[in-house]
């Protein structure tokens, strides 16, 4: 008889992937409470909200959604959408809610809500206007702050979300070279990071300026708010900035190509299935290996409380 | 000068004499023009090793930005596809701005379009009966002029094929890949040992018989049977017959021709065993211990990267051993795949399929192409160049006697779309090693917009003694320039 799993709570990582991977961690360092599922299930997106947990992304054609509160139970839902056309590329919580974003080929996105991750709301349209919107553009990564939301993208897709607003509205004019890959929020202001170290910094969202560029081929995967500065973490170096105008670059080495910040603590992930840790941003040290490769990562509260 | 005394003094001139005589006198003119003209001092012998070619192609549209120095000249920090050749840049030659200008009969795909013009640089290419059909593909026009010299005149390795032909025979057939690494192996090692060979020694016989091969092999005296048995038959057929058996006897005699070969490079061999070249050649790290591997290994090349990079990795160390060992000078890898996934080496977006990266990453201006899909065109042709320095850096550090293999050898490392919008000008084309001493490496040269690859084609055949000067559409291209050569090059 299999060893019961004791239910979590409190603030954990979570690491979702290829298989339907799941599993948590205090720390980055030991992970506890693995699961998969079967062959094909990839798990792109992770969220906490209201103390629970989803892991979504697809199965074949289809959307697919994990929600546990304790860790140990998983209950499946499918988001509604259009088989192989609809795909759930940003999971967020805001106001109580799970929200997933959802790109389609030549329609407009579109965003579903839940409360728990297991019961959605009827699909309703992301942008108010789809006309600065480019047909197939990916929606990749938001970050929301001063009571806006920033959604960033392909083709350099920016939507912002002003208040309480019910949809996004697309920024016009935007060059595809200034595709922003990831976005975060701090210290009053929204920065984003992109391809060849590119780095774009906005009070609103609308207006973007400080742009810099780094070394041709130096990506950026991630931009994160460690809570005193921005650290975007690129492929051989790591840029730090307290304000996203001033920036300072140290080399790094295996760096990972997502990753999260929690209690401290940046966990990252490298195909195939590393997981890596750093409290700098700077230098990674691989600290599990999971036989499957690990595509989202999150930090949150599961449990009441 | 014993060994040429006794040359010398060969009375009249057997049939078998004169064709063991035809393998050794076919060599000299090779020896002559291909080793480096510095001379041992008071000798007539060249003192170099033979120059070998290489082409090292991989699939897939690149991304010229990020492959193309903006400088011309003096190489200076290299575009990231190539980066990883920095510490090399010495040792190789980037050219720009060749193109393919063949057309093709309709018949054909995007894809096939670009890949049988890429080594062929035809005016035109298509199907003929559903098959492939170009010009000579340029490994094949090098295996006419030097592969004699060697065991097998010329080598083909990899995942190239179907859509992605790009070795045609003279007649502009489609020739076959070998995608099994360890049935390469066998093909150039069964019976044979890994020995370098040395040159000082091999080129200081260079003008006396080949080394006796010992007994008689049992082919040999297979053949013989034969050829004495036609011989008797040709006295008693008649006229229409005759014909017949004359191509019969011509085709046994090529055989005897190629038994002899291999005869005397064993005895060759069986020389450089007792008294071998500086280096070590040893079976690759990465060779499939079984079939079974084998079979694992080439099914998931274009599912997982790392299994990916293990297979062009040993393709990769066959093909130096190849050349290490003499078994051929002429080696070609077709490697790759349009349908290749790429994920952990494709690090953005959630695509990581080759194919759709290509396509998304590509516009008619490159503005507009998906700056995410291009990113990931551009790792996957970087990762691919990791694997190619590797092979530079292998054959740098292979001592020949005072050169290194990559000294003596050109090797030619490009791809089949010159952009994954099945784009055909501004080829990626770069040059690694200096074809013994002829090329001198260490920069970029621009050449006028839309310059045939075929004029390419036709310096490095004539790097290799080819005196043609021309090859594709080296001078039939609506494009044609500099009379069909690349000036500067040599």
């Amino acid at each position: 008889m299999a060893e019961e799993l004791a239910p979590l709570t409190g603030s954990w990582f979570v690491a979702t992937g290829e298989e339907g991977l799941r599993a948590f961690s205090r720390d980055g360092l030991a992970w506890t409470h693995d699961q998969t599922d079967r062959e094909g299930v990839l798990l792109h997106q992770a969220c906490f909200a209201n103390g629970r947990c989803v892991a979504a992304g697809k199965y074949g054609g289809e959307r697919i959604a994990f929600s546990t509160g304790d860790g140990v139970r998983w209950t499946q839902s499918k988001p509604e959408g259009r088989p192989y056309v609809s795909q759930l590329t940003i999971l967020y919580a805001e106001g109580g809610k799970f929200h997933a974003v959802m790109c389609e080929d030549g329609d407009p996105p579109g965003e579903l809500a839940s409360i728990d991750g297991l019961a959605w709301e009827p699909r309703r349209p992301l942008v108010a206007d789809r006309q600065n919107m480019k047909r197939d553009a990916a929606l990749r990564r938001i970050a929301l702050g001063g009571g806006r939301a920033v959604i960033v993208g392909d083709y350099g897709a920016r939507l912002v979300r002003e208040g309480k607003a019910p949809q996004f509205t697309a920024l016009p004019g935007i060059p595809a070279r200034d595709t922003l890959v990831d976005i975060t929020f701090g210290n009053g202001v929204f920065v984003g990071a992109g391809m060849h170290g590119l780095r774009m910094r906005s009070e609103d969202g609308i207006t973007w300026t400080d742009r810099t560029v780094g070394e041709e081929g130096e990506h950026i995967n991630a931009m994160i708010w460690d809570g005193a500065q921005f650290v975007g973490i690129g492929q051989g170096g790591t840029y730090l900035s307290p304000d996203g105008r001033n920036w300072r670059r140290e080399p790094n080495q295996n760096a990972p190509t997502i990753a999260t910040f929690g209690n401290g603590v940046f966990l990252g992930a490298l195909w195939p299935g590393k997981l890596l840790r750093s409290t700098d941003g700077m230098r990674w040290e691989q600290v599990h290996e999971f036989s499957h490769h690990v595509l989202g990562l999150a930090h949150g509260r599961l449990g009441p409380g | 000068m014993k060994m040429i005394q006794n040359h010398q003094s060969l009375a009249p001139l057997a049939r078998r004499s004169f064709l063991r005589g035809a393998g050794v006198l076919a060599a000299l003119p090779f020896l002559e023009s291909l080793s480096p003209t510095v001379l041992r001092a008071g000798s007539r012998v060249p003192v170099g090793p033979p120059v070998r070619f290489g082409i090292y192609t991989v699939t897939g549209g690149t991304v010229s930005e990020s492959w193309v120095p903006q400088e011309t000249g003096r190489l200076g920090k290299l575009p990231s596809i190539l980066r990883s050749l920095e510490p090399h840049k010495e040792d190789v030659l980037i050219l720009s701005n060749l193109s393919q200008s063949g057309g093709s009969d309709g018949r054909i795909n995007a894809h096939e379009h670009c890949a049988y013009l890429h080594l062929t640089g035809s005016d035109k290419v298509g199907k003929e009966d559903g098959k492939p059909i170009a010009g000579q593909s340029v490994d094949e026009r090098a295996a006419e002029i030097v592969g004699s010299q060697s065991l097998i005149s010329s080598i083909r390795m990899g995942s190239a094929g179907g859509e992605t032909s790009f070795f045609f025979d003279q007649q502009g057939r489609s020739l076959p890949v070998e995608r099994n690494p360890r049935m390469a192996f066998e093909r150039m090692f069964k019976g044979r040992q890994l020995v370098a060979p040395n040159w000082q020694r091999r080129l200081a016989l260079s003008g006396a018989p080949a080394p006796a091969s010992g007994e008689r092999s049992y082919e040999t005296q297979v053949v013989d049977l034969v050829l004495e048995d036609a011989r008797r038959l040709q006295k008693k057929v008649g006229a229409a017959d005759r014909s017949k058996l004359d191509e019969y006897l011509e085709s046994v005699s090529s055989i005897e021709k190629r038994v002899r070969r291999v005869q005397e490079r064993i005895a060759l061999e069986a020389l450089d065993l007792k008294d071998p070249g500086p280096s070590h050649p040893h079976v690759p790290a990465n060779l499939p211990p079984d079939a079974h591997a084998e079979t694992r290994m080439v099914r998931a090349v274009g599912e997982n990267p790392a299994i990916h990079a293990e297979y062009l990795r040993v393709m990769t160390d066959l093909m130096v051993l190849a050349f290490q060992t003499d078994t051929t000078r002429v080696c070609s890898l077709g490697l790759g795949s349009d349908g290749a996934l790429f994920p952990g080496v494709v690090t953005v977006g959630y695509e990581h399929h080759a194919h759709t990266l290509e396509h998304h990453g590509n516009a008619g201006r490159i503005e507009d192409a998906d700056p995410v899909a291009r990113e990931g065109c551009r790792q996957i042709h970087a990762w691919y160049s990791q694997f190619f320095a590797e092979a530079v850096a292998k054959m740098k550090a292979i001592d020949e006697g005072g050169s290194s293999l990559l000294d003596n050898t050109v090797m030619l490392y490009t791809s089949y779309m010159a952009d994954g919008g099945h784009g055909r000008t501004n080829y990626p084309a770069l040059l690694a090693g200096r074809a013994g001493g002829k090329l001198t490496t260490g920069r970029h040269l621009a050449f006028q917009k839309d310059t045939p690859v075929a004029n390419l084609y036709v310096e490095l055949l004539d790097l290799l003694g080819d005196t043609r000067g021309e090859f594709g559409n080296s001078r039939t291209s609506t494009k044609a320039a500099y009379e069909g050569r690349l000036p500067g090059l040599v």
